[in-house]
C-alpha cells in the first residue's frame, strides 16, 4: 500500500488543486458522491490522504496506475521524451489496449521486472505505463511510459534505466513483431510536436499547406472568426494610414521567403537543437594560425530555448539572419532530428552527415 | 539636384499645403512604431505623415511618392549596441541642411542596468552633429506622450506652422554647453 500512497501523493503534487476534481472525474473510479465528500480546500497532503483512504476502502490498486497515467497524459511536458522507430517487415502497432496489456504482462511478469502495466488510449496513441511493484521506495523516475502510435512504426518513450533498456527493447520487439529498434535523434519535452515531426515528416514546412485540414479546424466555424479579425485589423489600420514604413516592400519580400522555407503556420516546439561537429578546423580566414592543422577539431553548437524553430524563423523576420537561410537550419523541420553529427567526408563511408 | 542620390536633402521636393512629414529612423525593436502612434494621437490642425525606417539610405522604390521630409528623428537605445551603430551610419547619409534644427536624437534606456555605452559617448555624438538630445522611455506611457509632444512641436516649427518661428531661430537660441 506504501507504493500506492506514494503514487497518489506524486500525482496530487503535480496537478493544480482545481484540476484534481476534473482528473478524478476523468479517472472514473470515484462516484459523484465520493468526489463531493472530498474537501478540496485543504492542503494537497490532506487531499492525497483522503483519496488514499477512499481507494483503500474500494480496494483499488492497479487502477491507481491508471490515475498516474492520466496525470502524465495531461502534464506530458514535464518529462523528456525520445522517439524510437521500429524496423522490420511489418511491425504491428494497431493492437487493442487490453490485448496489449495482456501481452505485456505475459512477457514481463515471469521475469518479475515490471509487474504493473497500465495501457490506455489517449489522443490517438496507446499509452503504456510500466512500474516495478517490488521497488521500494517509490521513485517517479523509475516509472516507464511508452506511447505507441497505431499503424505507424514510431514509439515515444521517456528516460529509463540503462540496464532495463535492453531488456525492455527486446520485449517491445516481441510485442510489436519488429526486428530492430532504432533511436531517432529526436528528443524534447513537447509531445505533440515530437509526434508531429516524426509522423508528418514529409509534410512539414511549406508543405504543411497541403495537409488535410479537417483535424485542425472546422471550416464552418472559422469563417466567422475571420470576419471579426478582419474588422479589428481594419480599425487599427485607420491610424496607420498616416504611418508608413519605408521598408515595407523589403519586409514583405523577406516574409515571403521565410514562408516558402518554413511555412506560414507556427512551427513545432523543439527545446534543443544540437550540432556536433567532428571536422577539421574550417575558419582559417578568421584564424590564419590554424591553417596547418590536420587533426579533428571537435565542437558542439547548441540552440536552446522555448521554441527553437520559431526562434530561427524570427531571426530571419527581424533581419538578424541573412536570407536565404542556410540549408541545415531551413530543413530541420523535415528531418525529424534534434541532434546532428557532421563528420568528415570519408570516401569509404556512404554519407558524411548522419 | 542632389549631388549624391543616397543622401537625404530637404529641398529637392516641393512642400504640400497644410502637410508635414516626419521621418523616424532607428533599429528594429527600439520603439519607433509606438512612438509614432503616440505622436499621431495628438490632435493637430494640419495633416501629419510619419514614415519609419530602420536604416538609411531609404529605398529608391518609394522615392517618387515620398513627400518632403520636414523633420528627422533618430532613435537609439543605450541597451542596444546595434541601434547606436545604425544611427551613426545613418547620420552620415543625411544632408547638412537637416542639422540646422530639422533633426533630433532620442535616447531611450538611460535608467537601465544593462547599458552598452556611456552617456559621454552619446553626448559626444549629439554634439558632433549638433543635434538636440531628448531622453525618454518609449515603454512608459507618460514619458512616451511627453516625447511625442516635444517631437511634434519641433516638427511644426520645421514645417513652418508656427508663425515667425523658423528652425534656425530655435537652433541659434539653443543653449549649447561647450565642455
Amino acid at each position: 500500500m506504501e507504493v500506492e500512497k506514494a503514487v497518489v501523493k506524486s500525482v496530487i503534487s503535480k496537478c493544480r488543486i482545481r484540476d484534481i476534481e476534473l482528473l478524478l472525474r476523468k479517472w472514473g473510479w470515484f462516484s459523484d458522491e465520493d468526489i463531493k465528500k472530498l474537501n478540496f480546500k485543504a492542503t494537497k497532503k490532506e487531499i492525497a490522504s483522503q483519496i488514499v483512504g477512499l481507494c483503500q476502502d474500494m480496494g483499488l490498486k492497479q487502477e491507481i496506475g491508471d490515475l498516474d497515467l492520466l496525470c502524465t497524459q495531461l502534464h506530458s511536458s514535464s518529462r523528456k521524451w525520445t522517439v524510437l522507430k521500429l524496423k522490420g517487415c511489418q511491425p504491428k502497432t494497431d493492437l487493442d489496449p487490453q490485448e496489449l496489456q495482456d501481452r505485456l504482462l505475459a512477457l514481463l511478469e515471469p521475469e518479475s521486472i515490471y509487474s504493473v502495466v497500465n495501457v490506455k488510449s489517449y489522443a490517438g496513441a496507446t499509452w503504456i505505463r510500466l512500474y516495478r511493484l517490488e521497488a521500494v521506495p517509490y521513485r517517479a523516475t523509475d516509472v516507464v511510459y511508452i506511447l505507441a502510435y497505431p499503424h505507424t512504426p514510431f514509439l515515444i518513450t521517456c528516460r529509463m534505466k540503462v540496464k532495463m533498456q535492453e531488456m525492455l527493447y527486446s520485449v517491445l520487439l516481441e510485442v510489436f513483431e519488429a526486428e530492430e529498434i532504432k533511436e531517432l535523434q529526436l528528443t524534447g519535452h513537447h509531445l505533440p510536436s515530437l509526434a508531429d515531426l516524426a509522423l508528418q515528416q514529409t509534410s512539414q514546412g511549406p508543405f504543411h499547406a497541403y495537409r488535410d485540414k479537417e483535424e485542425d479546424e472546422n471550416p464552418l466555424v472559422s469563417s466567422k472568426s475571420h470576419k471579426k479579425k478582419a474588422s479589428a485589423e481594419a480599425k487599427e489600420r485607420e491610424i496607420d494610414l498616416r504611418l508608413q514604413d519605408e521598408h515595407q516592400a523589403e519586409k514583405k519580400r523577406r516574409q515571403d521567403r521565410l514562408d516558402s522555407t518554413f511555412g506560414s503556420h507556427t512551427q513545432p516546439t523543439l527545446e534543443k537543437l544540437e550540432y556536433k561537429l567532428d571536422l577539421r578546423f574550417r575558419g582559417t580566414t578568421f584564424a590564419p594560425g590554424m591553417k596547418g592543422r590536420r587533426e579533428v577539431f571537435r565542437c558542439r553548437v547548441k540552440f536552446e530555448g522555448p521554441s527553437v524553430l520559431e526562434g530561427t524563423k524570427n531571426l530571419g523576420k527581424t533581419g538578424l539572419a541573412t536570407l536565404p537561410m542556410p540549408r541545415h537550419l531551413a530543413r530541420v523541420h523535415s528531418l525529424a532530428k534534434n541532434h546532428f553529427t557532421i563528420a568528415e567526408m570519408d570516401s569509404s563511408k556512404k554519407s558524411s552527415s548522419k | 539636384m542632389a549631388s549624391d542620390d543616397r543622401t537625404l536633402t530637404p529641398y529637392n521636393v516641393l512642400p504640400n499645403r497644410q502637410e508635414a512629414s516626419l521621418l523616424v529612423v532607428g533599429a528594429e525593436g527600439v520603439g519607433k512604431h509606438d512612438l509614432s502612434l503616440a505622436v499621431l494621437k495628438i490632435p493637430v490642425q494640419f495633416s501629419l505623415q510619419i514614415r519609419t525606417a530602420s536604416s538609411l539610405p531609404l529605398p529608391t522604390e518609394n522615392a517618387d511618392l515620398r513627400p518632403r521630409i520636414d523633420f528627422i528623428c533618430f532613435i537609439m537605445s543605450m541597451t542596444d549596441r546595434e541601434s547606436i551603430q545604425v544611427v551613426e551610419k545613418s547620420l552620415s547619409l543625411v544632408d547638412v541642411k537637416y542639422f540646422l534644427g530639422r533633426a533630433c536624437l532620442v535616447v531611450t534606456g538611460v535608467h537601465s542596468h544593462k547599458k552598452m555605452t556611456d552617456l559621454d559617448q552619446v553626448t559626444a555624438l549629439a554634439d558632433s552633429f549638433n543635434l538636440p538630445l531628448v531622453f525618454g522611455e518609449v515603454k512608459s506611457e507618460k514619458e512616451r506622450d511627453q516625447l511625442a509632444r516635444r517631437i511634434l512641436t519641433m516638427t511644426e516649427v520645421a514645417a513652418g506652422f508656427k508663425n515667425h518661428v523658423s528652425p534656425l531661430l530655435v537652433e541659434s537660441t539653443r543653449l549649447v554647453t561647450t565642455s
